[in-house]
């Protein structure tokens, strides 16, 4: 009775060990701080139907924010694609709006320890697998970042940085 | 008997440097040579006339800046009193100083450096608190595509930063993104950039 105890025992620990040293302590730079948007538009004075069946209208407060600048006015939008990633404490991330296309990408990383407020973050975007734009930039809570980008059936993609809303527990 | 008197003795003679017996044994050595006695007169008489152009005791030029020179020269081997200060400025003023100053570095680098506020992280799996440096600054904007031009601004139309990027290549219109815009919105957005509700959306033909 005692043997089978102490065989019991043994097993049970020879059982742990393993998964002790198996175990690897949590890399803190990996730490979710946050999560970035990145949302492509479609804006053109022509016919919107150019964008594909499955695009969608834009709500309209977005609407009338982005046709509020004069730069950034036209006549009909249309949502592309939209993708949230994790923003980590040391490493960097990227955004795939339009997945599985790889046409525009979006590289940040967190360059200040963010906050629900704000966030300054490295930016990069890349267009065509070819790195054209790389910024600093600080977003706010209500205060994206727009890019005017290229040209493409007869109008433009705006794409929009933002920081992505708390999500609350189901 | 020698009676020639050696040079020694009779320029001492004639110096009337010969005193007592030595005097009187060397004038009888002479016998009274009236030659010798000229010349000894003769010297007299010089030397009399030399002490009354020449005083017999002759003060050194400028004493005053002799002496200046001595008393200096005596205070130079004089240890210093300012080796003292020094040991006392190695002793514990020059650690308390560098204290002082550290102290006065960091005091410093915590007025300048930005007011830091602790508050949530963005993430519900972020950090409990993690502060940000505020600031309000543009942003640095690099395009290093040859031929491609951006400009940023911030517009208070749109509440936004924009930038505008001009010179890109334009995305061939064969590229069709239909496969992207089957998503329904993964996140909601800070920015009131969220997509419409599935009932409000319109779907273009």
């Amino acid at each position: 009775m005692m043997r089978r105890a102490c065989l019991v025992l043994l097993g049970a620990a020879a059982g742990l060990v393993p998964t002790r040293l198996g175990s690897t302590p949590e890399d803190p730079g990996k730490t979710v701080v946050g999560e970035v948007m990145v949302t492509v538009y479609y804006a053109t004075d022509g016919d919107p139907a150019a964008a594909g069946p499955k695009a969608t209208v834009v709500g309209k407060t977005l609407e009338k924010r982005l046709r509020n600048e004069e730069k950034l006015r036209f006549k009909q939008y249309r949502l592309l694609g939209q993708d949230t990633q994790a923003l980590f404490r040391s490493y960097e991330n990227w955004a795939q709006p339009l997945k599985p296309s790889e046409e525009v990408l979006v590289k940040f990383e967190a360059r200040s320890r963010p906050t629900q407020q704000a966030t300054r973050l490295d930016l990069e975007l890349w267009l065509s697998r070819k790195k054209i734009l790389k910024t600093d930039v600080l977003l706010e809570g209500n205060r994206p970042l727009l890019v005017l980008g290229p040209e493409w059936r007869g109008g433009r993609l705006i794409i929009a940085v933002s920081l992505a809303a708390e999500k609350k527990p189901d | 008997m020698n009676t020639i008197p050696d040079e020694t003795t009779l320029a001492r003679w004639l110096d009337d440097d010969l005193q007592g017996p030595e005097r009187r044994a060397f004038e009888i050595s002479i016998q009274g040579d009236a030659d010798l006695f000229a010349r000894r007169q003769a010297a007299r008489d010089w030397r009399a006339a030399v002490a009354t152009v020449i005083p017999a005791v002759v003060e050194p030029p400028y004493p005053e800046f002799f002496n200046h020179r001595i008393e200096r020269a005596i205070r130079e081997q004089v240890p210093k009193p300012t080796l003292r200060k020094a040991a006392v400025w190695r002793g514990w003023w020059m650690p308390a100083t560098a204290l002082a100053g550290m102290v006065l570095a960091f005091w410093g680098g915590t007025m300048t450096g930005g007011r830091v506020t602790p508050v949530r992280a963005v993430a519900n799996s972020g950090p409990a608190t993690v502060p940000v440096v505020a600031g309000t600054e543009g942003p640095t904007v690099y395009t290093p595509e040859h031929g491609v031009d951006a400009e940023w601004f911030s517009s208070p139309d749109a509440a936004a930063t924009v930038i505008v990027l001009e010179g890109v290549d334009a995305i061939p219109d064969t590229l069709d993104f239909s496969e992207s815009v089957g998503f329904r919105a993964n996140g909601k957005s800070t920015a009131e950039l969220e997509a419409p509700k599935t009932d409000e959306a319109e779907v273009t033909q």
